[in-house]
C-alpha cells in the first residue's frame, strides 16, 4: 500500500480564549491576532516524520510556521470564491 | 458552494486579515468561539509527487508523524497598548484533531515487482534448509538476492526517492555578519532564509511569524543589505561575485527578491506569487505596524515578504553536493 503524501491533512477545531478560560469577546475593543499568512499553521512548531520500520528520522522541520510564512505567499493563489490552490 | 471546513482552512484565515475576531465573524460566521480548520502538511516528503511505500517488506512499514505544538505567545499576539488589548493573554485550544489522507493500491505489475524479493527469499530458504538442515541467516538470504539482481535475472523495485526540507538558524549580531552551515547533504537544490528581530519571538506583543525586513537593534528602522556573498567551502558559488546592492530608500533590491523567489519556485516556472516589489518596499504601514504598535492600521496583505536565497539547480534539479562542504553566507 502507498500513501498519497500531498493528500495528508490535519483537521480539527480551534478555539481562542483569553487568560485561561474566558471566551474571546465579540467587542471590537478586545482583540488579538494570529499571523494571516500562515493562519492556524502557526500552532504547529515542529514536524518530524520517521520510518516505523527503521525508526530513523526521514524529515524534521523546526520552526514550521516560519518556513510556511515564506513559502505560502510564493506558491498559493487565491481563486474564485476564496478557494485557494497551492503547488 | 464550498463547505465551511473548506473555507476555514489556513488560507481563508489569511484572506480575513490577522484579526481573530474578523476571521471568526466574516469567514466562518461561527456562532461559537470554535472555528473548524483543515490544512495540508507542507513537508518535502509529503509534497513529493511519488506515492510513499508503506509496505512491510519493500517500504517504510508505516510513518510516524510527530507534530509539536507552538507556545501561545508564538501563535497569538497583540500590541498591548490599550486597556482592552489582550496582549499576551490570548491562548488557543485545539480539539477534535484528525489526520486524514488517501491511500494508493498498486497495480498488479507494481505488486509483482514488490513481491519478487519476498518470493525468492522464501524459495531460497526452503531450498537451503533441505540441503543444509538449517535455515539461512538474513545476511545469507540478502546476499543471494543481491547476487540474483547483479546477474540480471531479477530486478529490484526502483529506490524510493524523495525531497526533504531542512531548517537551520543563526543569529545576526553585527553589520558585517558571516553564517557558516555544515549541511551534510548531498543533493541541495536551493536554500532561502527569512529574518526576524529576536525580541519579537515568543513575546506575545509581536507577530512571531512575520517576514519583515531586517531592522536595527531597537527595531525602529529598516536595515537593508549592502552586500551579499554566498560561497561553498570558501569559493564564491553559484555566483562568482558578490551582490552589491542599492540601499536607497526607494530601492526594492530586486536582486535579492529575484533569487529568493527562484529558490522557492524556479523563476521560469513561477506563475503566481502574492508578494511584489512595490508592496514589499512601499507598504511602510505594514512594515512599521509592528514597529510603531499602531493597531489602527489593519494589515490585510500580510506585510512584506522579505526573504533571500539561492537556487543551485533550476534545470536538472539534481542539486549540489554539500556533504563535505560548508555553506557560507556573508551579509
Amino acid at each position: 500500500m502507498f500513501l498519497i503524501g500531498s493528500s495528508l491533512r490535519i483537521s480539527g477545531k480551534v478555539e481562542f480564549v483569553q487568560n485561561d478560560s474566558n471566551a474571546l469577546g465579540n467587542a471590537a475593543a478586545t482583540e488579538f491576532y494570529i499571523d494571516n499568512k500562515v493562519g492556524i499553521n502557526s500552532a504547529f512548531q515542529e514536524i518530524t516524520i520517521s520510518s516505523f520500520k527503521s525508526r530513523r528520522t526521514i524529515e524534521q522541520i523546526r520552526q514550521y510556521p516560519r518556513l510556511l510564512a515564506t513559502i505560502l505567499p510564493y506558491t498559493c493563489i487565491v481563486k474564485g470564491n476564496m478557494r485557494t490552490r497551492c503547488r | 458552494m464550498y463547505s465551511k471546513g473548506e473555507y476555514a482552512n489556513e488560507m481563508s484565515m489569511m484572506l480575513a486579515g490577522n484579526s481573530v475576531r474578523y476571521q471568526r465573524n466574516t469567514i466562518v460566521n461561527a456562532p461559537s468561539n470554535t472555528m473548524p480548520f483543515s490544512c495540508p502538511l507542507y513537508t518535502g516528503l509529503l509534497k513529493n509527487s511519488i506515492p510513499i511505500p508503506l509496505s512491510r517488506t519493500r517500504g517504510l512499514m508505516g510513518l510516524t508523524i510527530t507534530i509539536t505544538l507552538n507556545s501561545n505567545r508564538n501563535v497569538c499576539y497583540s500590541f498591548g497598548n490599550t486597556v482592552n488589548d489582550l496582549g499576551a493573554t490570548g491562548k488557543y485550544i485545539l480539539t477534535d484533531v484528525k489526520l486524514t489522507g488517501m491511500k494508493y493500491v498498486p497495480t498488479p505489475q507494481e505488486l509483482q515487482v514488490g513481491q519478487a524479493e519476498g518470493l525468492f527469499m522464501k524459495q531460497y530458504a526452503n531450498s537451503y534448509r533441505e540441503q543444509n538442515g538449517v535455515m539461512p541467516t538474513t545476511q545469507q538470504q540478502q546476499s543471494a538476492w543481491n547476487k540474483m539482481v547483479s546477474m540480471g535475472s531479477k530486478k529490484n523495485p526502483p529506490p524510493f526517492q524523495y525531497n526533504s526540507w531542512t531548517s537551520l538558524y543563526d543569529v545576526i549580531s553585527s553589520s558585517n555578519h558571516t553564517s557558516n552551515f555544515n549541511l551534510g547533504l548531498s543533493n541541495v537544490i536551493s536554500w532561502f532564509a527569512n529574518v526576524i528581530n529576536i525580541t519579537h519571538l515568543s513575546s506575545g506583543l509581536h507577530n512571531s511569524q512575520s517576514t519583515r525586513y531586517m531592522t536595527d537593534n531597537a527595531g525602529t528602522s529598516i536595515k537593508k543589505f549592502k552586500k551579499l556573498r554566498v560561497s561553498k567551502s570558501g569559493v564564491l558559488y553559484p555566483w562568482g561575485y558578490e551582490l552589491n546592492l542599492d540601499t536607497l530608500d526607494n530601492s526594492p533590491q530586486p536582486e535579492v527578491y529575484r533569487n529568493a523567489m527562484d529558490a522557492i519556485v524556479p523563476f521560469m516556472a513561477a506563475k503566481y506569487e502574492l508578494p511584489d516589489l512595490v508592496n514589499n518596499l512601499n507598504n511602510k504601514q505594514s512594515n512599521f505596524r509592528e514597529l510603531t504598535s499602531n493597531p489602527l492600521i489593519e494589515n490585510t496583505d500580510g506585510g512584506p515578504f522579505f526573504a533571500f536565497g539561492v537556487n543551485y539547480d533550476p534545470i536538472s534539479k539534481n542539486g549540489i553536493n554539500f556533504k563535505e562542504d560548508n555553506l557560507t553566507i556573508q551579509i
